[in-house]
């Protein structure tokens, strides 16, 4: 079996005395695609957002690769190779598409300030470098001819999209989608799974993804965990989780 | 070269301007204090604009500027070529400073403790006799000198400036479209985004708050060799209201808005003179800051680019016929 | 001693008054109304000119001068804050931000530039009481910040006030329940208005009437709010109280120059340390 790629263990955090989540443990292998299911409020979201260090969880840590990474910094954790998408779109609204894949390679452009003000030769060099991968990038999902458009002119799908393109470009290891096919009807998610598994391929990618779209959900992920009130209900194959009768009651009760 | 064709004639016509019109010399100070404003608005437009940041207290960095130059020149007999290099680094530690509360607070609260700042600051340069001259300020600064030639005319002074101007342009220019730039924008659309792609939120608003820290500082220095004697009561929030007008109707995020805007609201004093109401750029500059935030939050300069827009479609219209 | 700490009570509630309007917006729409203190000096503008050129009595020209300036708030909300209610934070601020230029700029040409003297509320012997000497009306002006603090409160735990709370909480979830967040803004903008122009005749007298006379107190009754918390109604009597008292103890202890960069300097730390104040609470931010 593969060496795992994150682990949780025993996550809890209250909100108000509210637990969002609850003595959550479980873990992701290397080159898997997890799905995070459950209804509204269970919690998935505010997961994200402790491995985004958004939050600091109250008890409980996270491995990365083996590595504990529950006192970085929220800018740190693109550097343990994990980048995230947001579910509501968080795109850099008054900047072109192409300037959003340059600021998903701000960690790897090496100058300094200095030279930037002068543009010397070298940071001269190493921006026409990022744009071409910029562009590499938007042609490998099929958006190139919107480098230069403003995200808010934009279609929902393809804005979805946009964000997952910076998302990539960073040269993830870990790549976590918050709800990738909201908005999208059923020949456009099944175009993105199938995108999903291509690039997963492509780039060595591990995926955790939140999704309410449930076909979506079977068709791509090897494993589910199911969560409910910020606690795991059910763990398995999308074919164990599909006839699991707890998660058929939380899901209808 | 053609590619900076556009620039480099603008730049010709205001080397050209005052030696074709031969301006009397009141004008010529309210054109070489328009300058000083440009350098000023450019760099509290990284802050705003850029890097989405509020400050309320910018005319103490301008006051910094001032009075640092005003004592090193006085008291050291420094030259020019020493002391601004001096004011870059003292303003840069105080817009250091100032940008600590940036790290924590947001929008409404930020604004506050900046104009808090601010106030101190004007109180400071008003009570700290010793240093600052008090009430009486401190005269007698010496102008630039650069190989034995001395800035001391309205007209030279312009040319010294207008130098700083080209300087402050090309610099923000170049930071805004790499690395740094996009940074602080980022934080400004999406500082959750930003982080997650490894942006370090607090170094940036940092840095944000001392570059327009340090512009205003070298603002503030320009505007001590130009009027040889510097004043408390210059450096007040009134000052850093005009320096947000500026920037909010010139045009927010843009170097061209800061420009024109410093431009507009210095020279709009001098065009309403004739006008009977007491205070009434003061007025006039309200209002435009209210109708601009309704209805043209990219201020002057996005009026201009509309108009262009709008002409080309009437032009395409008439060409072909169809509605573009 | 004792007679710094009872001045200090007393300016500390002229900040404390001047605060509380700033402090009503803030609490229902998240605004900040720069403008706060040249509206409280236009009105009282209003209120020295139906006393000197109308010649109407004190007692009189008062209330219909908060007339006034209930009208003056529904100007200002309906000509800038309702046409801004979707933007953002800062475009609001830099609003009233301008509105304090148009006002300072109009009441200098209709009301003059020259500084003029305003009545107090009640003339009166100072009394003495325990050696401390006390101003009957001041007192009368910290009695005044207290109740009107203490009425707003109250009000607040009203229907109406509930309904306040609501918007100030969640606009949308108020609007599901049928309350009309147009109605209520308006309603605080009136108040806030009102409340400013009485902070303004108040203040008046010791200050003397001029276009500047807000400057210093409005500055201070931010100091007041940040310091107290600018969310609580309580908040900004503490800090006003806090403020003046450490103020005159600076000035006359220490430096009397240098009072007001001390009370600056106390506020940028206190937004540091703890940006809701003293008697605010925080809260987890949410993404």
């Amino acid at each position: 079996m593969n060496k795992q790629a994150l682990n949780f263990k025993d996550i809890t955090i209250a909100f108000g005395g509210l637990k969002a989540i609850d003595s959550l443990s479980f873990d992701v292998k290397e080159g898997e695609i997890v799905g995070i299911i459950g209804p509204n409020g269970a919690g998935k979201t505010t997961l994200f957002n402790i491995i985004s260090r958004f939050y600091k969880q109250d008890t409980g840590k996270i491995e990365v690769f083996g590595e504990d990474v529950s006192s970085l910094k929220p800018h740190d954790v693109i550097n343990k190779g994990i980048v995230r998408t947001f579910q509501n779109v968080e795109l850099f609204k008054h900047m072109t598409v192409l300037d959003n894949l340059l600021i998903g390679q701000h960690r790897n452009l090496n100058y300094n300030i200095f030279s930037s003000l002068i543009m010397t030769r070298r940071v001269k060099r190493i921006e026409e470098d990022a744009k071409k991968r910029a562009f590499e990038i938007l042609n490998i999902l099929g958006i190139g001819n919107y480098a230069y458009y403003y995200p808010i002119n934009l279609p929902y799908g393809i804005q979805k999209k946009v964000e997952l393109a910076r998302a990539l470009i960073s040269n993830p290891k870990i790549l976590i989608l918050d709800e990738p096919a909201a908005g999208m009807n059923d020949t456009e998610t099944i175009d993105l799974s199938n995108k999903l598994k291509e690039l997963k391929d492509k780039f060595n990618l591990t995926i955790i993804v939140i999704e309410h779209h449930m076909p979506f959900v079977m068709n791509i992920c090897d494993r589910v965990v199911v969560l409910n009130f910020g606690k795991k209900i059910a763990e398995g194959t999308p074919n164990e989780i599909k006839t699991n009768p707890q998660v058929i009651e939380a899901y209808l009760g | 070269m053609k590619k900076y064709m556009k620039q480099v004639i603008i730049l010709a016509i205001f080397i050209l301007l005052p030696l074709v019109f031969n301006f009397n010399r009141s004008f010529m100070t309210l054109l070489n204090m328009a300058g000083i404003y440009v350098v000023i608005a450019i760099g509290f437009n990284i802050l705003l604009g850029y890097a989405g940041q509020i400050s309320l207290g910018h005319a103490a960095f301008v006051g910094i500027g001032a009075y640092t130059t005003a004592i090193l020149s006085t008291k050291c007999n420094l030259s020019f070529i020493l002391i601004i290099p001096i004011v870059i680094l003292i303003s840069g530690i105080l817009g250091f400073i100032l940008g600590l509360p940036a790290l924590r607070l947001q929008g409404n609260y930020l604004a506050i403790a900046t104009l808090g700042f601010g106030v101190a600051f004007s109180h400071i340069f008003m009570e700290w006799e010793s240093v600052t001259g008090g009430f009486s300020g401190i005269k007698g600064i010496n102008p630039p000198n650069l190989f034995g030639y001395q800035f001391k005319t309205r007209l030279s002074m312009y040319y010294f400036i207008l130098f700083f101007i080209v300087v402050s342009i090309i610099f923000a220019k170049n930071l805004i479209k790499t690395k740094t730039g996009r940074a602080l924008m980022a934080i400004r659309d999406s500082e959750y985004a930003a982080m997650s792609l490894g942006i370090d939120v607090a170094k940036y608003k940092t840095i944000a708050f001392l570059i327009s820290a340090i512009y205003a500082g070298v603002a503030g220095s320009l505007y001590a060799f130009l009027f040889r004697q510097v004043y408390p009561n210059t450096f007040d929030v009134g000052m850093s209201l005009n320096i947000l007008a500026m920037i909010v109707i010139g045009g927010i995020a843009s170097i061209e808005g800061s420009v024109v805007g410093a431009l507009f609201i210095t020279l709009i004093p001098e065009f309403l003179k004739n006008i009977k109401v007491q205070n009434a750029s003061f007025i006039l500059t309200g209002l435009l800051l209210i109708l601009c935030v309704m209805y043209f939050p990219y201020g002057l300069v996005d009026i201009y680019r509309r108009f262009k827009v709008w002409l080309k479609k009437k032009a395409a219209v008439k060409d072909e016929g169809v509605k573009v | 001693m004792s007679q710094v700490i009872v001045s200090g009570i007393i300016t500390g509630s002229l900040y404390a008054l001047a605060a509380l309007g700033l402090v009503l917006i803030f609490k229902t729409s998240d605004v900040v109304n720069f403008a706060q203190g040249e509206m409280a000096m236009f009105c009282t503008f209003i209120a020295y000119t139906f006393m000197t050129f109308v010649g109407l009595p004190y007692y009189i020209a008062f209330p219909l001068t908060i007339i006034c300036a209930g009208i003056l708030g529904v100007i200002v909300y309906r000509l800038i804050i309702k046409p801004l209610s979707k933007s953002n934070v800062l475009s609001i601020m830099i609003a009233t931000l301008g509105l304090i230029m148009i006002l300072n700029g109009l009441a200098g040409n209709i009301f003059g530039f020259e500084t003029k003297s305003f009545p107090k509320l009640i003339n009166a012997k100072n009394i003495n009481i325990l050696g401390v000497s006390l101003e009957p009306n001041s007192l009368l002006i910290v009695l005044i910040t207290f109740a009107i603090m203490l009425s707003l409160f109250f009000y607040f735990k009203t229907m109406e006030g509930i309904a306040i709370r609501a918007v100030a909480q969640d606009v949308d979830a108020a609007k599901l329940m049928g309350i009309s967040v147009k109605r209520v803004t308006v309603t605080t903008w009136i108040i806030s208005s009102m409340l400013a122009a009485t902070a303004g005749m108040l203040i008046a007298p010791t200050t003397f009437l001029d276009i500047n006379m807000m400057s210093e107190v409005h500055l201070k009754s931010f100091c007041a709010a940040v310091l107290g918390g600018f969310n609580t109604f309580v908040g900004p009597a503490v800090g006003g109280v806090l403020i003046g008292i450490l103020e005159n103890l600076v000035g006359k202890y220490i430096s009397l120059a240098w009072k007001t960069v001390f009370a600056f300097i106390l506020i940028i730390v206190m937004l540091v340390v703890r940006p809701n104040g003293l008697c605010g609470k925080s809260y987890r931010r949410k993404v």
